[in-house]
Protein backbone atom coordinates (compact mmCIF):
# COMPACT_ATOMS: atom_id res chain seq x y z
CA UNK A 1 0.00 0.00 0.00
CA UNK A 2 1.50 3.29 -1.10
CA UNK A 3 -0.06 6.56 -0.01
CA UNK A 4 0.75 10.04 -1.28
CA UNK A 5 0.12 12.87 1.19
CA UNK A 6 0.13 16.37 -0.25
CA UNK A 7 0.69 19.32 2.11
CA UNK A 8 1.19 23.07 1.76
CA UNK A 9 2.14 23.84 5.35
CA UNK A 10 -1.35 25.06 6.25
CA UNK A 11 -3.40 23.78 9.17
CA UNK A 12 -5.90 22.22 6.78
CA UNK A 13 -3.20 20.18 5.11
CA UNK A 14 -1.83 19.07 8.48
CA UNK A 15 -5.27 17.70 9.28
CA UNK A 16 -4.78 15.33 6.36
CA UNK A 17 -1.50 14.11 7.89
CA UNK A 18 -3.19 13.74 11.27
CA UNK A 19 -5.96 11.71 9.71
CA UNK A 20 -3.43 9.35 8.15
CA UNK A 21 -1.63 9.00 11.48
CA UNK A 22 -4.87 8.35 13.38
CA UNK A 23 -6.05 5.72 10.94
CA UNK A 24 -2.79 4.05 10.02
CA UNK A 25 -4.25 0.86 11.49
CA UNK A 26 -6.89 0.83 8.73
CA UNK A 27 -4.27 -0.76 6.55
CA UNK A 28 -3.09 -4.33 7.01
CA UNK A 29 0.57 -3.30 6.87
CA UNK A 30 2.08 0.10 7.62
CA UNK A 31 1.61 2.10 4.41
CA UNK A 32 4.56 3.44 2.44
CA UNK A 33 4.09 7.21 2.64
CA UNK A 34 5.16 9.70 -0.01
CA UNK A 35 4.97 13.17 1.53
CA UNK A 36 5.03 15.96 -1.05
CA UNK A 37 4.58 19.69 -1.30
CA UNK A 38 4.39 21.60 -4.58
CA UNK A 39 6.15 24.89 -5.23
CA UNK A 40 4.93 27.01 -8.12
CA UNK A 41 7.73 27.70 -10.63
CA UNK A 42 9.32 31.16 -10.61
CA UNK A 43 8.41 33.17 -13.70
CA UNK A 44 10.95 32.92 -16.52
CA UNK A 45 11.78 36.48 -17.39
CA UNK A 46 14.09 37.85 -20.05
CA UNK A 47 17.68 38.38 -18.88
CA UNK A 48 17.02 36.79 -15.51
CA UNK A 49 19.73 34.24 -16.28
CA UNK A 50 22.31 37.02 -16.04
CA UNK A 51 21.74 37.40 -12.35
CA UNK A 52 20.23 34.21 -10.96
CA UNK A 53 21.59 30.71 -11.49
CA UNK A 54 19.75 27.41 -11.63
CA UNK A 55 21.35 26.24 -8.39
CA UNK A 56 20.03 29.32 -6.65
CA UNK A 57 16.50 28.75 -7.87
CA UNK A 58 16.67 25.07 -6.91
CA UNK A 59 17.82 26.07 -3.44
CA UNK A 60 14.94 28.49 -3.15
CA UNK A 61 12.42 25.75 -3.99
CA UNK A 62 14.05 23.36 -1.51
CA UNK A 63 14.11 25.88 1.33
CA UNK A 64 10.54 27.06 0.91
CA UNK A 65 9.39 23.48 0.38
CA UNK A 66 11.15 22.27 3.53
CA UNK A 67 9.38 24.96 5.54
CA UNK A 68 6.05 23.64 4.35
CA UNK A 69 6.97 20.03 4.97
CA UNK A 70 8.43 20.54 8.45
CA UNK A 71 5.26 20.22 10.55
CA UNK A 72 4.00 17.21 8.60
CA UNK A 73 7.38 15.49 8.99
CA UNK A 74 7.28 16.04 12.74
CA UNK A 75 3.84 14.46 12.93
CA UNK A 76 4.88 11.40 10.95
CA UNK A 77 8.14 11.04 12.90
CA UNK A 78 6.26 11.19 16.19
CA UNK A 79 3.88 8.49 15.01
CA UNK A 80 6.78 6.34 13.82
CA UNK A 81 5.55 6.19 10.23
CA UNK A 82 8.33 5.99 7.65
CA UNK A 83 8.06 8.31 4.66
CA UNK A 84 9.85 9.76 1.67
CA UNK A 85 9.55 13.56 1.45
CA UNK A 86 9.90 15.54 -1.76
CA UNK A 87 9.47 19.09 -3.01
CA UNK A 88 7.84 19.17 -6.44
CA UNK A 89 7.89 22.14 -8.78
CA UNK A 90 5.08 22.87 -11.20
CA UNK A 91 1.32 23.43 -11.33
CA UNK A 92 0.01 22.19 -7.98
CA UNK A 93 -2.74 19.66 -8.71
CA UNK A 94 -1.10 18.29 -11.87
CA UNK A 95 2.23 17.74 -10.10
CA UNK A 96 0.58 15.88 -7.22
CA UNK A 97 -1.31 13.55 -9.55
CA UNK A 98 1.73 12.98 -11.76
CA UNK A 99 3.92 12.13 -8.77
CA UNK A 100 1.29 9.69 -7.49
CA UNK A 101 1.27 8.03 -10.90
CA UNK A 102 5.09 7.90 -11.15
CA UNK A 103 5.42 6.33 -7.71
CA UNK A 104 2.46 4.00 -8.36
CA UNK A 105 0.59 5.22 -5.28
CA UNK A 106 -2.76 3.63 -4.42
CA UNK A 107 -4.31 6.59 -2.64
CA UNK A 108 -3.91 10.36 -2.31
CA UNK A 109 -4.54 12.11 1.02
CA UNK A 110 -5.18 15.83 0.76
CA UNK A 111 -6.68 18.52 3.01
CA UNK A 112 -9.52 20.62 1.70
CA UNK A 113 -8.51 23.96 3.16
CA UNK A 114 -5.38 25.54 1.77
CA UNK A 115 -3.29 28.51 2.77
CA UNK A 116 -4.67 31.46 0.90
CA UNK A 117 -7.67 33.64 1.51
CA UNK A 118 -8.72 32.96 -2.05
CA UNK A 119 -8.47 29.25 -1.31
CA UNK A 120 -10.94 29.72 1.52
CA UNK A 121 -13.39 31.41 -0.78
CA UNK A 122 -13.23 28.60 -3.32
CA UNK A 123 -13.17 25.85 -0.70
CA UNK A 124 -10.36 23.50 -1.54
CA UNK A 125 -9.82 24.51 -5.14
CA UNK A 126 -6.60 22.48 -5.32
CA UNK A 127 -8.22 19.45 -3.68
CA UNK A 128 -11.12 19.67 -6.10
CA UNK A 129 -8.77 19.74 -9.06
CA UNK A 130 -6.78 16.77 -7.77
CA UNK A 131 -10.05 14.89 -7.35
CA UNK A 132 -10.99 15.69 -10.94
CA UNK A 133 -7.77 14.72 -12.65
CA UNK A 134 -6.58 11.81 -10.50
CA UNK A 135 -7.08 8.27 -11.76
CA UNK A 136 -6.64 6.71 -8.32
CA UNK A 137 -8.79 7.12 -5.18
CA UNK A 138 -8.49 10.49 -3.42
CA UNK A 139 -9.24 10.95 0.27
CA UNK A 140 -10.33 14.48 1.07
CA UNK A 141 -9.82 15.42 4.71
CA UNK A 142 -12.17 18.07 6.10
CA UNK B 1 3.97 72.95 -8.72
CA UNK B 2 0.78 73.47 -6.67
CA UNK B 3 -1.24 73.99 -9.79
CA UNK B 4 0.24 70.79 -11.15
CA UNK B 5 -0.75 68.90 -7.99
CA UNK B 6 -4.37 69.92 -8.35
CA UNK B 7 -4.90 68.65 -11.87
CA UNK B 8 -6.48 65.34 -12.71
CA UNK B 9 -3.84 64.61 -15.32
CA UNK B 10 -1.18 64.78 -12.63
CA UNK B 11 -2.79 62.08 -10.50
CA UNK B 12 -3.46 59.85 -13.48
CA UNK B 13 0.16 60.29 -14.53
CA UNK B 14 1.39 59.45 -11.03
CA UNK B 15 -0.70 56.27 -10.88
CA UNK B 16 0.56 55.31 -14.32
CA UNK B 17 4.20 55.68 -13.26
CA UNK B 18 3.68 53.68 -10.07
CA UNK B 19 1.76 50.99 -11.94
CA UNK B 20 4.30 50.71 -14.76
CA UNK B 21 7.17 50.58 -12.32
CA UNK B 22 5.66 47.94 -10.04
CA UNK B 23 4.55 45.68 -12.86
CA UNK B 24 7.81 46.03 -14.74
CA UNK B 25 9.94 45.62 -11.65
CA UNK B 26 8.71 42.10 -11.19
CA UNK B 27 11.90 40.76 -12.74
CA UNK B 28 14.07 42.88 -10.44
CA UNK B 29 12.03 41.72 -7.49
CA UNK B 30 12.59 38.10 -8.43
CA UNK B 31 16.32 38.66 -8.55
CA UNK B 32 16.47 40.66 -5.33
CA UNK B 33 14.43 38.05 -3.49
CA UNK B 34 16.54 35.17 -4.80
CA UNK B 35 19.94 36.88 -4.45
CA UNK B 36 19.33 37.88 -0.85
CA UNK B 37 18.06 34.43 0.11
CA UNK B 38 21.38 32.69 -0.13
CA UNK B 39 22.90 34.99 2.49
CA UNK B 40 22.88 34.43 6.24
CA UNK B 41 19.75 36.02 7.71
CA UNK B 42 21.45 39.01 9.33
CA UNK B 43 23.19 39.95 6.06
CA UNK B 44 20.01 39.77 3.98
CA UNK B 45 18.76 43.16 5.14
CA UNK B 46 22.15 44.76 4.48
CA UNK B 47 22.29 43.30 0.95
CA UNK B 48 18.80 44.50 0.16
CA UNK B 49 19.50 47.93 1.67
CA UNK B 50 22.81 48.65 -0.07
CA UNK B 51 22.02 46.84 -3.29
CA UNK B 52 18.77 48.62 -3.76
CA UNK B 53 19.92 51.98 -2.41
CA UNK B 54 22.50 52.12 -5.19
CA UNK B 55 19.94 50.80 -7.65
CA UNK B 56 17.49 53.59 -6.78
CA UNK B 57 20.08 56.31 -7.39
CA UNK B 58 21.14 54.66 -10.65
CA UNK B 59 17.53 54.36 -11.75
CA UNK B 60 16.64 57.98 -11.01
CA UNK B 61 19.70 59.31 -12.86
CA UNK B 62 19.04 57.08 -15.88
CA UNK B 63 15.39 58.04 -16.00
CA UNK B 64 16.11 61.77 -15.84
CA UNK B 65 18.45 61.30 -18.81
CA UNK B 66 15.75 59.40 -20.65
CA UNK B 67 13.17 62.14 -20.04
CA UNK B 68 15.55 64.75 -21.43
CA UNK B 69 16.32 62.61 -24.48
CA UNK B 70 12.67 61.93 -25.22
CA UNK B 71 12.06 65.63 -25.80
CA UNK B 72 14.06 65.37 -29.04
CA UNK B 73 12.25 64.56 -32.30
CA UNK B 74 12.51 60.95 -33.57
CA UNK B 75 13.71 59.61 -30.21
CA UNK B 76 10.16 58.96 -29.05
CA UNK B 77 9.62 56.83 -32.14
CA UNK B 78 12.82 54.88 -31.49
CA UNK B 79 11.98 54.57 -27.80
CA UNK B 80 8.49 53.31 -28.53
CA UNK B 81 9.73 50.68 -31.00
CA UNK B 82 12.21 49.54 -28.35
CA UNK B 83 9.40 49.32 -25.79
CA UNK B 84 7.24 47.25 -28.17
CA UNK B 85 10.11 44.82 -28.55
CA UNK B 86 10.82 44.67 -24.80
CA UNK B 87 7.11 44.15 -24.10
CA UNK B 88 6.88 41.22 -26.50
CA UNK B 89 10.08 39.67 -25.12
CA UNK B 90 8.67 39.90 -21.62
CA UNK B 91 5.84 37.56 -22.59
CA UNK B 92 8.05 34.88 -24.17
CA UNK B 93 9.50 32.63 -21.45
CA UNK B 94 13.28 32.44 -21.32
CA UNK B 95 14.52 28.96 -22.26
CA UNK B 96 17.22 28.39 -19.69
CA UNK B 97 18.71 30.28 -16.85
CA UNK B 98 22.49 30.19 -16.76
CA UNK B 99 24.58 28.33 -14.23
CA UNK B 100 25.70 31.16 -12.04
CA UNK B 101 27.16 30.38 -8.66
CA UNK B 102 24.96 31.32 -5.76
CA UNK B 103 26.35 34.38 -4.04
CA UNK B 104 26.95 33.55 -0.43
CA UNK B 105 28.79 36.70 0.51
CA UNK B 106 27.45 40.20 0.95
CA UNK B 107 29.46 41.93 -1.78
CA UNK B 108 28.53 39.30 -4.36
CA UNK B 109 24.86 39.60 -3.49
CA UNK B 110 24.95 43.39 -3.76
CA UNK B 111 26.70 43.08 -7.12
CA UNK B 112 24.03 40.66 -8.31
CA UNK B 113 21.29 43.08 -7.31
CA UNK B 114 23.07 45.96 -9.05
CA UNK B 115 23.74 44.06 -12.29
CA UNK B 116 20.17 42.84 -12.29
CA UNK B 117 18.95 46.37 -11.84
CA UNK B 118 21.14 47.70 -14.62
CA UNK B 119 20.21 45.08 -17.22
CA UNK B 120 16.59 44.72 -16.22
CA UNK B 121 15.63 48.32 -15.67
CA UNK B 122 16.09 49.62 -19.21
CA UNK B 123 12.44 48.83 -19.91
CA UNK B 124 11.34 50.56 -16.70
CA UNK B 125 13.48 53.59 -17.40
CA UNK B 126 12.03 54.16 -20.87
CA UNK B 127 8.49 53.31 -19.84
CA UNK B 128 8.56 55.50 -16.73
CA UNK B 129 10.12 58.35 -18.68
CA UNK B 130 7.36 57.99 -21.28
CA UNK B 131 4.64 57.87 -18.64
CA UNK B 132 6.03 61.00 -16.97
CA UNK B 133 5.52 62.93 -20.21
CA UNK B 134 8.21 65.44 -19.39
CA UNK B 135 7.28 66.22 -15.78
CA UNK B 136 10.17 65.80 -13.35
CA UNK B 137 7.89 66.24 -10.33
CA UNK B 138 5.80 63.29 -11.49
CA UNK B 139 8.88 61.28 -12.27
CA UNK B 140 10.63 61.67 -8.93
CA UNK B 141 7.45 61.25 -6.89
CA UNK B 142 6.47 58.15 -8.83
CA UNK B 143 9.88 56.53 -8.49
CA UNK B 144 10.17 57.48 -4.82
CA UNK B 145 6.87 55.77 -4.07
CA UNK B 146 7.23 52.67 -6.17
CA UNK B 147 10.88 51.65 -5.85
CA UNK B 148 10.76 51.01 -2.08
CA UNK B 149 7.54 49.05 -2.63
CA UNK B 150 9.34 46.81 -5.10
CA UNK B 151 12.44 46.36 -2.98
CA UNK B 152 10.86 45.64 0.35
CA UNK B 153 8.00 43.72 -1.20
CA UNK B 154 10.25 41.65 -3.45
CA UNK B 155 9.39 38.38 -1.71
CA UNK B 156 5.69 39.17 -1.93
CA UNK B 157 5.91 40.19 -5.59
CA UNK B 158 7.75 36.96 -6.39
CA UNK B 159 5.00 34.89 -4.79
CA UNK B 160 2.27 36.89 -6.49
CA UNK B 161 3.90 36.32 -9.89
CA UNK B 162 4.27 32.60 -9.23
CA UNK B 163 0.60 32.36 -8.37
CA UNK B 164 -0.74 34.67 -11.05
CA UNK B 165 1.64 34.67 -14.03
CA UNK B 166 -0.95 36.83 -15.81
CA UNK B 167 0.70 39.79 -14.01
CA UNK B 168 3.50 39.47 -16.57
CA UNK B 169 1.02 39.68 -19.42
CA UNK B 170 -0.47 42.82 -17.84
CA UNK B 171 3.06 44.26 -17.68
CA UNK B 172 3.57 43.53 -21.37
CA UNK B 173 0.25 45.16 -22.20
CA UNK B 174 1.16 48.24 -20.17
CA UNK B 175 4.45 48.54 -22.04
CA UNK B 176 2.55 48.31 -25.33
CA UNK B 177 0.16 51.03 -24.17
CA UNK B 178 2.92 53.43 -23.16
CA UNK B 179 4.79 52.65 -26.39
CA UNK B 180 1.73 53.39 -28.53
CA UNK B 181 1.10 56.65 -26.70
CA UNK B 182 4.68 57.71 -27.11
CA UNK B 183 4.80 56.83 -30.80
CA UNK B 184 2.07 59.24 -31.87
CA UNK B 185 3.28 62.13 -29.72
CA UNK B 186 6.71 62.35 -31.33
CA UNK B 187 7.22 65.91 -32.54
CA UNK B 188 8.62 64.58 -35.84
CA UNK B 189 5.17 63.18 -36.69
CA UNK B 190 3.29 66.40 -35.94
CA UNK B 191 3.81 67.85 -39.42
CA UNK B 192 2.72 64.79 -41.44
CA UNK B 193 -0.25 64.19 -39.12
CA UNK B 194 -1.48 67.76 -39.47
CA UNK B 195 -1.35 67.44 -43.23
CA UNK B 196 -3.46 64.25 -42.87
CA UNK B 197 -6.14 66.36 -41.16
CA UNK B 198 -5.52 65.45 -37.53
CA UNK B 199 -6.22 68.37 -35.23
CA UNK B 200 -4.02 69.33 -32.29
CA UNK B 201 -5.48 70.30 -28.89
CA UNK B 202 -2.76 71.74 -26.61
CA UNK B 203 -0.19 69.80 -28.60
CA UNK B 204 -2.15 66.54 -28.32
CA UNK B 205 -3.21 65.00 -31.64
CA UNK B 206 -6.97 64.42 -31.57
CA UNK B 207 -9.38 62.50 -33.79
CA UNK B 208 -12.95 63.69 -33.27
CA UNK B 209 -13.11 64.19 -29.49
CA UNK B 210 -10.73 61.32 -28.63
CA UNK B 211 -7.03 61.77 -28.03
CA UNK B 212 -5.04 59.87 -30.64
CA UNK B 213 -2.61 58.78 -27.88
CA UNK B 214 -5.37 56.76 -26.18
CA UNK B 215 -6.27 54.95 -29.39
CA UNK B 216 -2.63 54.26 -30.21
CA UNK B 217 -2.04 53.06 -26.65
CA UNK B 218 -4.93 50.60 -26.81
CA UNK B 219 -3.77 49.28 -30.16
CA UNK B 220 -0.19 49.03 -28.84
CA UNK B 221 -1.28 47.08 -25.77
CA UNK B 222 -3.37 44.67 -27.84
CA UNK B 223 -0.56 44.22 -30.37
CA UNK B 224 2.07 43.40 -27.72
CA UNK B 225 -0.16 40.96 -25.86
CA UNK B 226 -1.24 39.25 -29.09
CA UNK B 227 2.26 38.97 -30.53
CA UNK B 228 3.80 37.94 -27.21
CA UNK B 229 1.22 35.25 -26.48
CA UNK B 230 1.50 33.88 -30.01
CA UNK B 231 5.29 33.68 -29.88
CA UNK B 232 5.22 32.13 -26.41
CA UNK B 233 2.77 29.47 -27.59
CA UNK B 234 4.84 28.74 -30.68
CA UNK B 235 7.97 28.43 -28.57
CA UNK B 236 6.27 26.07 -26.14
CA UNK B 237 5.05 23.92 -29.04
CA UNK B 238 8.50 23.97 -30.65
CA UNK B 239 10.50 21.45 -28.57
CA UNK B 240 7.59 18.97 -28.73
CA UNK B 241 7.96 18.60 -32.49
CA UNK B 242 9.09 15.21 -33.76
CA UNK B 243 12.34 14.48 -35.64
CA UNK B 244 10.54 15.14 -38.92
CA UNK B 245 9.52 18.56 -37.68
CA UNK B 246 5.81 17.72 -37.82
CA UNK B 247 4.92 19.87 -34.82
CA UNK B 248 1.50 19.36 -33.38
CA UNK B 249 -0.66 22.46 -33.49
CA UNK B 250 -0.52 24.09 -30.05
CA UNK B 251 -3.46 23.23 -27.89
CA UNK B 252 -4.60 26.13 -25.76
Amino acid sequence: MKILVAVDGSKGSLDAVQCLVDHADWYRETPEVHLVTVHLPVPQLPRMGLAVGKAQIRKYYEEEGEERLAAAKRKLDAAGIAYVAKVLVGPVAESIVKHARDKRCDLIYIGTRGMTALGKALVGSTATKVLHIADIPVLLVK
Amino acid sequence: MLAELASQAFWIGLLKIIGVNIVLSGDNAVVIALAARSLPARQQKAAIFWGSGAAVVMRIVLTIFAVALLALPWLKIIGSLLLFWIGIKLLVPEEDTGDIDASDNLIAAIRTILIADLVMSIDNVIAVAAAAQGSYVLLILGLAISIPLVIFGSQLLLHLMERWPVIITVGGGLLGFVAGEMLVTDPALAGPMESMGIRFNDGNPTIGEVKLALIAGAIGAAAVVAAGTWLARRKRAGPASGPLGDAEPPRS
